[in-house]
């Protein structure tokens, strides 16, 4: 019963979506199974945040390393869903927007809009532009020509890099002899649409045959990992 | 050679800083070089220049705030030259953080060209599932949209009439930056509705794509702030991107003069 | 937003902004703390985002009209949450199992069409008698280089002898230019995101800064 009923709803719920491209009369199962997939997707977010509240509330309760940073995690967390499900106010409709049930508070000029402008936006902005840094660092202490390969990885990587950019394209016309060529269009037919493309799309036929294997042997209930223990 | 070993073991800080100079100082005196469009950037300008006047095209928002420094250029000049087209404009995303920046996008060139909601463009806002999303769009867009961002309803929106399945549009844009996005727009809308599609991506992913542009499932592809610099080039109106490649030049060679100085010391290194 | 509000906000953003760039020096009470107003914003937003555009739309006001088949999700939702509690977490198993079983159905048909067979197609292409020599390179390359790369992926023959050595080593080689490509585009992206962090800065704090201080 624990496990062979939810065997047996990945095998019907993946046959409906694989037959639905094939029997048009199929076509209202798929898309209210998709329905009910998106609802169950927003409940994992909410599952997402139940769980930090539990694991982060438990370090609090214990006084655990970093404990007070936890407790600016959760009114973070509980401040953002108290504007974003709640408060209704916006510069635009004022406390109308508490009587218009059209108006949501996600909308333009709301406490949430505010949120994701002023706090979201350049955290998530600024958490990513952190790499630039790391990948400099990283490879000024990694990246060596040791072997034939890696050679090949740390000229084509070098070739990219300055060519791509108009500066090294600016020196590259300089060039005596070579810079007759259009060095945009050599990287592009020869590098990018030639040894990239052949390379990521072995990458990509090997990835995408896996990724049909696997979600068969789900399907067929041969693969059961993600059943979990019991 | 002793002072070389001990510059090839720098402590990553100073590393840190030379890369923030190197970002920092071009802007302090800029100096524009001439960029010249790839291939890629041409086939999505030649696709949207060959539009006829008040043909429909769909632009799919599906960025993020981290990303919006490379696909936001590519967007403000596709949708510039859409508008001074007379091209109408369905914006929609299958991304949420998309439809924040939907509106960003959008706002600048419908001010500029006066185009009117409704009548020259309409938003759809977010639609959630993705690709299942984009697959019940395909069958159609009525049943999949009601009202649009702002809660107008679209019935009774002029530019609506026109839209019922992807064979309303002639060309379908996305400005993508990872999940869901462009490879979404490439397995439904390309492969299985076969209508044309243009991408803009960020850099990172730019070569995971070339496979598509190759087969033809993507007739052009933006890459990253280069991507939309050499189209606002080819659109004949220098933006941000054209502005911020100053910066990127000095950064690349920095990073480059790194790699080469840490290779340079090393085989040095095994010679001794 | 008013012109105070936004004033405010580009100083939060600065601030925010800030302390995360701290964490470059080393890491510091400044960076823990907007890591973890990131972490907590972020998973807020994703749910009040996942209420409003699909719990609310999907279920509650389809619910509101009477469309009992939604009772279903609704149903499912709650086994999903309990999750959370151990001595009944079985239980969002078949919810689980629902969405494994949509996506995995839903992929092999996509990925087939988009990912195998319009690939394969897409390498089917003349090795002579094209317009230019050029071409013919190119598609060497490609007819190769696939070929090759797919070969070292094949590990159930060992890759010894003319065959699977040496074309594997081809495979190999094609799959280094492949990922030195990748690295220098993954370089330009990552300093593109921090150019925009500077553009903040130039655009948007500057001026509010001078504004603030009475310029």
């Amino acid at each position: 019963m624990k496990r062979q009923i939810p065997l047996l709803i990945t095998f019907v719920a993946g046959l409906v979506m694989m037959v639905q491209f094939f029997i048009p009369a199929a076509n209202q199962y798929g898309d209210m199974f998709l329905t009910w997939f998106n609802v169950l997707a927003a409940v994992a977010y909410v599952l997402g945040a139940g769980s930090l509240f539990v694991v982060n509330g438990k370090v609090i309760q214990r006084r655990g390393r970093d404990w007070q940073f936890k407790v600016v995690l959760l009114v973070a967390l509980a401040g953002t869903l108290l504007v974003g499900l709640f408060w209704r106010y916006s510069s635009e409709a004022g406390l109308m927007g508490y009587l218009n049930p059209s108006i949501l508070p996600t909308d333009e000029g709301t406490w949430f809009d505010f949120m994701f402008q002023y706090i979201y936006t350049p955290l998530s902005a600024t958490m990513f532009s952190l790499l630039a840094f790391f990948i400099a660092s990283a490879s000024f202490r990694a990246f060596r020509a040791r072997s034939i390969e890696s050679t090949l990885l740390l000229v084509t990587a070098f070739i990219v890099m300055i060519f791509r950019v108009p500066l090294g394209e600016l020196i590259w016309y300089h060039l005596p002899v070579l810079g007759q060529f259009n060095i945009g269009k050599l990287i592009e037919d020869f590098i990018m649409n030639g040894f990239n493309a052949a390379g990521q799309r072995a990458v990509l036929l090997g990835a995408s045959i896996g990724l049909i294997s696997v979600s068969l042997k789900i399907m067929l209930g041969i693969e059961r990992s993600y059943l979990g223990g019991d | 050679m002793e002072l070389l070993l001990k510059l090839s073991r720098l402590d990553r800080r100073w590393i840190f800083l030379f890369i923030a100079l190197a970002v920092t100082l071009p802007f302090l005196f800029p100096v524009e070089l001439p960029t010249r469009p790839s291939s890629a950037t041409a086939g999505v300008f030649n696709a949207i220049e060959k539009l006829p006047e008040n043909s429909v095209v769909l632009v799919s928002f599906d960025y993020g705030p981290s990303t919006a420094v490379e696909l936001e250029p590519m967007a403000h000049a596709t949708l510039r030259q859409l508008f001074a087209k007379n091209v109408k404009v369905v914006a929609v995303s299958i991304s949420p953080e998309g439809a924040f920046q939907s509106r960003k996008a959008l706002n600048g060139p419908v001010e500029e060209l006066k185009r009117k909601v409704g009548v020259d463009w309409v938003n759809l806002g977010y639609i959630a599932g993705a690709d299942k999303a984009l697959r019940a769009m395909g069958s159609s867009f009525p049943a999949a949209f009601a009202r649009d961002i702002d809660g107008r309803a679209l019935n009774q929106l002029p530019i609506w009439k026109r839209v019922k399945n992807y064979d309303s549009f002639e060309l379908i844009l996305d400005w993508s930056s990872g999940y869901p996005g462009a490879l979404e727009y490439i397995k439904v809308v390309s492969a299985g509705y076969k209508r044309p599609l243009g991408v803009g991506v960020t850099a990172v992913t730019v070569p995971e794509y070339f496979p598509y542009l190759n087969s033809g499932q993507v007739i052009g592809m933006l890459g990253g702030l280069r991507g939309a610099a050499e189209y606002e080039v080819l659109v004949k109106q220098p933006g941000t991107a054209a502005k911020a490649m100053v910066a990127q030049n000095v950064a690349h060679f920095t990073i480059a003069g790194f790699i080469l100085f840490a290779n340079i010391v090393y085989f040095l290194g095994k010679r001794r | 937003m008013t012109e105070a509000y936004h004033s405010l906000g580009i100083w939060i953003a600065a601030f925010l902004t800030l302390c995360i760039f701290s964490f470059l020096y080393k890491d510091n009470p400044f960076y823990k703390f907007a890591e973890h107003v990131f972490i907590g914003c972020s998973a807020g937003y994703w749910m009040v985002l996942g209420y409003w555009t699909m719990i609310k739309p999907n279920l509650v006001d389809r619910l509101l009209v009477g469309e009992w088949k939604y009772l279903v999700p609704a149903v499912l939702g709650v086994m999903l949450l309990l999750r959370l509690v151990p001595s009944v977490s079985w239980v969002s198993r078949w919810p689980i199992c629902f969405m494994v079983g949509i996506t995995a159905g839903f992929q092999i048909v996509y990925t087939m069409e988009a990912q195998v067979l319009d690939q394969v197609n897409a390498t089917i292409v003349p090795l002579w008698g094209n317009a230019t020599y050029g071409q013919t390179l190119a598609n060497w390359i490609l007819v190769v280089g696939v070929l090759t790369g797919l070969i070292y992926f094949y590990f159930s023959v060992e890759h010894k002898g003319p065959l699977f050595g040496w074309t594997s080593r081809v495979g190999i080689w094609v799959l280094m230019i492949a990922f030195g490509a990748a690295f220098g585009y993954t370089v330009m992206a990552r300093v593109s995101l921090l150019i925009g962090r500077v553009l903040f800065f130039r655009d948007d704090f500057w001026p509010v800064f001078l504004h603030t201080f009475g310029k």
